[in-house]
């Protein structure tokens, strides 16, 4: 403990070493829609001092009394300067102009501050929503997601997968924000897609390492996607027609500057394609498949202090099979809700909160049933969430955080119920398991001096598991902490050291617990996995991460680079027992059912990125090696991570040709994926088993391919705008494994083989899906 | 109809070849299938497992069989001093199947017992291999009925149903198995009908009563295909079928079906729900694959105490069985 107070220490005795100072804050938003920007850089044009905008869209800039060349600047937008004197506390609302629109007080510059190198923060990167939507993308369908998967040290789960995978972690190390709501599953279509809509994100925020204390409850990284708030200047309406799907945006002022909302609404036409293949005549009549997203938005300025926002998310995949030639009929709806009311309020210049009530529900259920059965099985995660975050920015050395959080978790882990005839299965056995987790954290961005900058936070953890007794319950009948309970300090530190203005190195240290896991059998993250809370038998995952880096920008910013090196140790991993299946604990626990390990992750990461000018894109390319340990599988020896990948590589480029045609391409190669297969084969009852003796122990080939794209925009007319994406993806068509199978087979087409016959014989084949595919996606906007 | 086949090429284009897999073959192993029910002596068959793509053909799949173990079974209680029988092989359609040498076939055998827990040693090349299994009490079905299979436009096709009370209480671990004990069919080149039956017991599925425990309720059993598990294939009451060679009308007999409705232990219950896990889900491309649990030790396998009840099922629709069938030596394999 002794060294996080040192640490504390250190805050505030640094706070307390400056004297009379002065503070200019405010809002910068869009000019045209009115949008709060995130990310928008602050700074004094002479010490490029400075600060940047939060995801409110607020700044505070604290400084001694003087005169000073303010700059804000941000990508894409005109950057311009103020001068301001600053002999008292500034409030100052910005608005950045998105082409060369000069009035005599803005003063245009094209420098930027250069954060890469000067911010104390690492493993983090930031996605331009505009930027990927240039991407060329399969079947027309922007992704989010995929787009990060772009990035060194974040890896996807296999071909058209949007799973990410970051710095060897697991699916379920990810904490997935959606304005601030965790989503347990962003994907549709078994992870073909991601749940987030482009055209109603305003900002992505990736942390893959050094992760700051305010963020807490997963090991290996943060995707924290901002919605849009809505354009408070004028109605607007965005969509788009692709060949998979077609989407809807509505946008405007309720009051204008003061009030707007946001609508959009996206959904698949795969069944209404299919129908004329399911017609009445088809056994299989009745069967499809769909996804549907609704998100939206609202905004209120109640004063210059205080603002609200109410915003949700509705989204569900359903899978219907139905076949008349056996009565079965089979329905898999799942998805995710998600709601957050958040109320920023500014007590001064330099002390902003935001209080957030935040609602998420995960679940998943299939039903099937055939004459007078049925069967539903379901699981779920419900979580009740409020939060505070305090900012707190006393001078331009200090940017302070701390706030406090807590959840209350609802489990539905594996369940069913069904019937026979009048008969019913388990009607009344609903099993749920609660839990509270809750969080204190501090931690201050500190310039130490011009070289040096330090991160340093704590973040104070704790779960209490309350097994099936609901809050009411619990509150009426135990109030005393038992061995269920979890209580961990998190440190979180990173140092930069500024070598130059260009160049600096950076360090960081983080622990991080996670109190709530994926049960899986999958390889992949799927949809019917269950969230299991940490309980006595589960103790939370654990992982230190250790990392360092170099970063270097060149020719006024225009490249960024940085080399990372990264070590991850984790512990407490879990995994099914041998011989257990998830059925196992229908309606019950499954505290029983695991068992448990350590893994560690190591690499090197590179990235070059181009930022400005007609080309811009990046190369990203990382080097790892992940590995698993548990007794009880694998014999006990070491094994590969499902996607441990040594080398993992990926280049992304968009060349602005004219006004009207952008051209942008993607190649991505990556070590094959290891997979588990048979080594040995044997006979009872007349068939023929596999036996799996070397987990992940194969690796298939490797995976690369090449996508191309262009967009055209027409001429803009009077009344509305108009864009043609055209992408190509896989233009080589690579087979590219998809997996392998291994079958046992007829030496004669059409025979049925023996294997007393030796007529048989053993067959492995690989699947590869998605050779070239093109395709079109015409967006619109009025 | 032509755009939205495009479309369709487009989404769902996916391909498949053939490969070649260098996978290095792991130690040489017994597999043991050995099982004992109440009434019967227990018999078990001992293979050797193989490299994964080894050739298959007819000499490799005699080789397979071991003959040459040294097999006794005993009753696993220190309070009972019941001697251990020994077990020696013999000839069943071309499989090795080890049994007690002493059994008469007419007589009462006493041996296989509910309740009781029977550990298996087996002694081969040196290696010393042991398991444990227990046989439970049975569950008797409450009765079966044959009902014509309601999705099927074909007449004489039919659907077993019945009613299992499921005790409550205690976790039950069923295990279904049946076969087509008679069944004629007509050769398509000849018209010659000829009887053709299933010469082993089936796997039609396998778990726990976690759902259903204590509840009575109605049931199906499908027949199972010929690799086991629910698919394709359905019993046959008696019908008329038409030679397409000489146009005349033929008569079919019906289908006798062999039901046997077993009680197993967990352990078992485990290694025979992942045989039904593994044929359907190892080739699934999301799912991690599955070793099948044994509960042998030192070897692959598994080691099954059955409390089964058999029924013989006549296929004649509309009628009720609810006498359970005496079962032969041979029924049960």
């Amino acid at each position: 403990m002794k060294r996080y107070f040192i640490v504390l220490i250190f805050i505030s005795t640094t706070l307390l070493s400056y004297g009379q100072n002065y503070t200019i804050s405010g809002y910068v938003q869009d000019d045209k829609s009115g949008e709060n920007l995130i990310g928008v850089s602050i700074y004094d044009n002479k010490t490029f001092k400075g600060t940047s905008t939060n995801q409110y869209g607020f700044y505070s800039l604290t400084l001694p009394s003087g005169t000073y060349n303010i700059t804000y600047s941000f990508i894409g937008l005109t950057s311009i300067s103020k001068e301001i004197t600053l002999d008292k506390n500034i409030r100052m609302n910005i608005s950045l102009l998105s082409d060369a629109i000069i009035t005599k007080e803005v003063l245009v510059t094209g420098e930027k501050l250069d954060k890469n190198v000067e911010s104390s923060n690492m493993s983090q990167v930031k996605l331009e929503v505009e930027n990927i939507k240039q991407l060329p993308v399969i079947l027309g369908e922007v992704d989010i997601l995929k787009s990060a998967q772009l990035l060194p040290g974040i890896q996807s789960g296999g071909e058209g997968n949007s799973g990410l995978y970051v710095r060897g972690g697991g699916p379920d190390q990810n904490l997935i924000l959606l304005d601030e709501a965790v989503v347990y599953n962003a994907a549709h279509l078994f992870g073909f897609f991601s749940v987030f809509n482009a055209d109603a994100i305003k900002d992505i925020n990736i942390i893959k390492g050094g992760m700051p204390a305010e963020y807490g409850g997963r090991l290996s990284s943060v995707i924290d996607i901002t919605m849009k708030d809505g354009n408070n200047k004028k109605f607007q309406a965005d969509g788009g027609i692709g060949l998979l799907s077609s989407r809807l945006t509505l946008q405007g002022p309720l009051e204008k500057n003061k009030s707007s909302f946001i609508v959009s609404g996206r959904r698949t036409y795969i069944d209404v394609l299919s129908k004329p293949f399911l017609n009445e005549e088809s056994a299989f009549n009745g069967s499809g498949y769909y996804f549907y997203d609704l998100t939206t938005k609202i905004n209120y300025r109640i004063s210059d202090k205080d603002r609200l926002y109410l915003s949700g998310y509705f989204g569900r995949d359903v899978f219907n099979f139905a076949n008349s030639d056996n009565g079965i009929g089979i329905t898999i709806p799942w998805g995710n809700a998600t709601t957050s009311l958040r109320w920023n309020h500014l007590f001064n210049d330099r002390l902003f909160v935001n209080t957030s009530l935040i609602f998420t529900d995960y679940r998943f259920e299939f039903k099937i049933n055939q004459s007078d059965f049925e069967l539903k099985i379901f699981t779920g995660i419900k979580d009740w969430n409020t939060k505070v975050d305090f900012l707190y920015q006393p001078n331009q050395r200090h940017t302070i955080r701390f706030g406090t959080n807590y959840t209350y978790h609802e489990f539905t882990p594996g369940n069913a119920t069904g019937r026979s005839g009048d008969v019913e299965f388990a009607p009344d056995n609903i099993f749920k398991q609660y839990s509270n987790e809750g969080a204190l954290y501090i931690s201050d961005d500190i310039e130490v001096s011009d070289q040096i900058k330090v991160h340093a936070g704590l973040r104070y953890s704790s779960f209490q598991y309350q097994g099936n007794i609901n809050f009411r319950e619990y509150l009426k009948n135990d109030l005393t902490l038992n061995d269920d309970n979890y209580r961990h300090i998190e440190p979180r530190l990173s140092l930069r050291y500024r070598l130059d203005p260009n160049n600096s190195i950076k360090m960081a240290f983080t622990k991080n617990y996670q109190y709530i896991h994926l049960a899986s059998l999958s390889s992949l993250s799927l949809p019917a996995d269950l969230w299991v809370p940490s309980s006595k038998a589960i103790k939370p995952k654990v992982s230190t991460q250790y990392a360092i880096g170099y970063f270097k920008n060149l020719q006024d910013n225009m490249y960024e680079t940085s080399l990372e090196a990264y070590y991850k140790d984790m512990t407490n991993l879990i995994e099914y027992k041998e011989g257990v299946l998830p059925e196992d604990n229908t309606n019950t626990d499954s505290d029983d059912a695991f068992t448990f390990g350590t893994g560690d992750s190591y690499g090197i990461e590179l990235l070059l990125k181009k930022n400005k000018g007609k080309t811009t894109g990046w190369i990203g390319y990382t080097l790892s090696k992940t590995t698993k340990y548990f007794d009880e599988v694998n014999n006990g020896l070491s094994f590969p991570a499902k996607y441990d990948r040594r080398h993992d590589l990926s280049i992304t480029a968009n060349h602005k040709i004219n006004e009207k045609w952008t051209l942008s391409g993607v190649f991505v190669y990556a070590t094959g994926n290891s997979i588990t297969l048979p080594s040995e084969r044997y006979v009872i009852g007349g068939n023929v088993y596999t036996e799996y003796t070397s987990r992940n122990g194969y690796r298939m080939d490797p995976y690369h391919r090449l996508d191309i794209g262009a967009t055209y925009t027409p001429k803009k007319k009077r009344k509305y705008e108009s864009t043609w994406n055209f992408s190509i993806y896989n233009l080589y068509s690579r087979k590219n494994p998809y997996f392998i199978y291994l079958a046992i087979e007829s030496n004669e087409e059409g025979e049925d083989g023996s294997i007393q016959d030796g007529n048989v014989s053993p067959k492995a084949y690989q699947v590869s899906i998605f050779p070239i595919l093109p395709s079109i996606t015409w967006n619109f906007s009025f | 109809m032509k755009k939205y086949f495009f479309i369709f090429t487009l989404l769902f284009f996916s391909c498949q070849e053939e490969i070649t897999l260098d996978i290095d073959k792991s130690e040489d192993r017994l597999v043991v299938e050995g099982a004992i029910e109440p009434g019967f002596p227990p018999y078990i068959i001992l293979t050797r497992n193989q490299g994964y793509f080894d050739n298959i053909n007819q000499d490799t799949y005699r080789n397979l069989f071991v003959e040459d173990a040294d097999i006794r079974v005993s009753v696993f209680d220190s309070n009972q001093t019941l001697s251990p029988i020994y077990l020696k092989p013999f000839i069943f359609d071309s499989i090795v199947v080890y049994t007690d040498s002493t059994y008469d076939f007419k007589s009462y055998y006493d041996f296989s017992e509910e309740g009781k827990t029977y550990l298996l040693e087996i002694f081969w090349n040196g290696d010393s291999i042991t398991s444990i299994t227990s046989i439970p009490e049975s569950t008797p079905l409450d009765c079966l009925w044959i009902e014509k299979n309601e999705f099927s436009d074909i007449y004489y096709e039919s659907d077993i149903k019945a009613i299992y009370p499921d005790p409550s209480g205690i976790q039950n671990n069923v295990l279904i198995e049946n076969k087509l004990f008679y069944h004629q069919q007509q050769d398509s080149l000849t018209c010659i009908v000829k009887e053709q039956m299933d010469p082993l017991l089936l796997l039609l599925d396998c778990g726990p009563d976690n759902l259903i425990n204590g509840e009575t309720f109605e049931t199906i059993f499908p027949l199972a295909d010929k690799a086991g598990f629910p698919g394709k294939r359905k019993f046959h009451a008696e019908h008329n079928e038409l030679c397409k060679i000489t146009g005349d009308s033929i008569f079919i007999e019906k289908d006798i079906a062999l039901i046997k409705f077993s009680q197993i232990d967990e352990e078992s219950m485990r290694f025979w729900r992942g045989v039904v896990r593994q044929a359907g889900f190892n080739s699934n491309p999301f799912t991690e694959p599955l070793n099948l649990p044994g509960n042998i030790n030192g070897a692959l396998g598994v080691w099954t105490g059955y409390s089964p009840v058999y029924y013989m099922v006549p296929i004649i629709q509309g009628t009720t069985i609810f006498e359970q069938h005496d079962p032969t030596f041979i029924d049960i394999l």
